[in-house]
């Protein structure tokens, strides 16, 4: 699906953001994108949906260079960006306007996203308030059945009940033929959704790995005491919150924001594990 | 072809606004001006420039009316929410730019003209019905030319020499339109600025370089430069090309905007 060979990007020349960069998503996953403020996150994402141009390498997605803007590509690409733009017109008239160069628009299915997600059909995009507004723009990419959807902090702005029916949406919005790449500060909002977790750092890539193999190599467990064989811990109430080797073949649940802090801290001890 | 005609449909809904705004206060504008230039004193002391007005106000109101459909049409793209939309609307750079420049020459040119004459014919018609006022002289060739003071706009001496500039509302759109993907804000200010610079500059230069060349000088050669219709041509020429130049500029822009 897609294919990233060594690429080159950067908003300033003596400030690059990615380095060579190498990785590849398989359709049929829910990549989950994680990074400190300014790791690369947004760009990433922008680089892939051919929004910015890169410095070097090649970009491969769905067999298209993102960079010429092809409609054929375009057309399969749903983009939810972190800060967004809705015209002040009604729903109706939006998708009159929008959902006809989507070739495989489900409007069947826009109208049940958007009774899940309690908005009205009637409305007006102006008078809504901004996390509607972010729900309206989530229902119409995915109803767009686009093969490649990006998201860039799709919970921002959703309020507790709706993050769930953002989960079970995105769950079930999962198919063997779409890749779902969602970038993210609140890891806790894509527990149990994601199946790959993505982390950058340093001008690359820190870590790439499933779920299913993250849980394989690493045991996450409360502990009394650290010792040696501990890659990282963090103090909790009743002793210490810790990743380590799982030698013994322990199931665990993973704990991203204990994994986030633990590579990002002692990225040389995780480097042979996931290499 | 389809796809070219979802994307102006699409666009309507941006621009639609912007345009039938603009549309709205010229007609105001146009309306206001006749309303107050042509009064009953005016009429009856039978003054011959009466309508002198309509050719400043021509083009003064359409040099605004074009400059800011123009200004106004890529300016979205200065903001990254909106230019990330636009980017991302499946459709190739080529119909993104056929789109702007069908809104912003084909549409709102010939709606400006049809404005103008429709305002001017609804009064000069008024006039006309209880008022008459010509003047005559006779040629070199001994031929009698009688002019008729309250002739519509578009049939007077003046506005048919106007054809001539026709290039003008093509440049102006260029200049306006490549402003407004160039610069990120202020697009309208920040281009007339520009243009105004530009032209200062180019008539000084023109006018050293040209006193430089030809001060204390005699023509000898061939008196090809002294006929206006090639002078004119050479204008045409050039203006038409810098036009040209300007799309294209523009279009690679919008080819190259990041988000």
């Amino acid at each position: 699906m897609i294919e990233i060979n060594n690429l080159n990007f950067g908003y300033s020349k003596h400030k690059p953001l990615f380095k060579n960069m190498s990785m590849r998503l398989s359709n049929g996953h829910i990549y989950g994108l994680l990074g400190k403020n300014g790791a690369g996150k947004s760009t990433l994402l922008k680089n892939l949906a051919g929004l910015v141009y890169p410095q070097g390498g090649q970009l491969d997605v769905m067999g298209f260079n993102p960079t010429k803007r092809q409609p054929a590509l375009l057309s399969q690409i749903c983009f939810i960006p972190e800060e967004f733009y809705l015209p002040p017109v009604k729903i109706d008239s939006y998708l009159k306007a929008n959902a006809p160069f989507y070739p495989n628009f489900d409007h069947q299915y826009l109208a049940t996203l958007l009774k899940e997600f309690d908005i009205p059909a009637s409305n007006k995009l102006i008078d809504m308030s901004y996390g509607q507004k972010k729900k309206f723009i989530i229902a119409f990419g995915l109803a767009t059945q686009a093969r490649l959807v990006i998201m860039d902090e799709p919970t921002n702005g959703l309020d507790i009940p709706s993050k769930a029916q953002f989960r079970k949406i995105m769950a079930s919005a999962l198919t063997d033929e779409r890749c779902i790449i969602i970038s993210t500060h609140q890891v806790r909002d894509l527990d149990n959704l994601i199946d790959t977790v993505i982390m950058l750092d340093e001008n690359d890539v820190a870590l790439k790995a499933s779920v299913e193999e993250i849980t394989t190599k690493l045991t996450f467990k409360k502990v009394k005491e650290i010792d040696e064989s501990i890659f990282y811990a963090e103090p909790s109430l009743s002793g210490y919150n810790a990743v380590m080797p799982n030698y013994h073949h322990e199931e665990s649940k993973l704990d991203m924001e204990l994994l986030f802090n633990a590579i990002l801290a002692e990225k040389t001890k995780f480097k042979p594990l996931f290499s | 072809m389809n796809r070219f005609g979802l994307l102006l449909k699409r666009q309507w809904l941006e621009f639609g606004k912007i345009y039938l705004i603009s549309f709205g206060v010229l007609l105001g504008v146009l309306i206001l001006f006749y309303k107050i230039n042509i009064t009953e004193d005016n009429l009856n002391s039978r003054y011959y420039n009466s309508l002198n007005f309509r050719h400043p106000l021509f083009l003064v109101t359409g040099f605004i009316f074009i400059s800011i459909t123009s200004s106004s049409y890529f300016m979205n793209l200065g903001q990254k929410p909106k230019a990330i939309i636009n980017i991302l609307i499946p459709a190739s750079t080529l119909e993104k730019f056929l789109t702007a420049m069908f809104y912003t020459l084909i549409v709102s040119i010939p709606s400006y003209l049809l404005c103008f004459y429709l305002v001017d014919a609804a009064f000069v018609s008024s006039i006309r019905d209880s008022h008459t006022l010509t003047s005559s002289y006779t040629d070199y060739d001994g031929k009698k030319i009688v002019i008729d003071h309250f002739a519509y706009f578009f049939s007077t001496e003046t506005a048919i020499q106007f054809r001539s500039f026709y290039y003008m509302p093509l440049l102006i759109n260029s200049i306006f339109l490549l402003g407004s993907i160039f610069f990120k804000n202020f697009h309208y200010v920040k281009t007339a600025i520009s243009l105004m610079v530009f032209v200062v500059l180019w008539i000084a230069s023109t006018i050293y370089v040209m006193s430089k060349l030809t001060d204390n000088t005699v023509w000898v050669g061939s008196p090809y430069w002294q006929d206006e219709t090639h002078i004119f041509f050479a204008t045409n020429l050039v203006a038409l090309c810098l036009t040209m130049i300007f799309w294209l500029i523009t279009f690679i822009r919008l080819k190259e905007k990041e988000a």
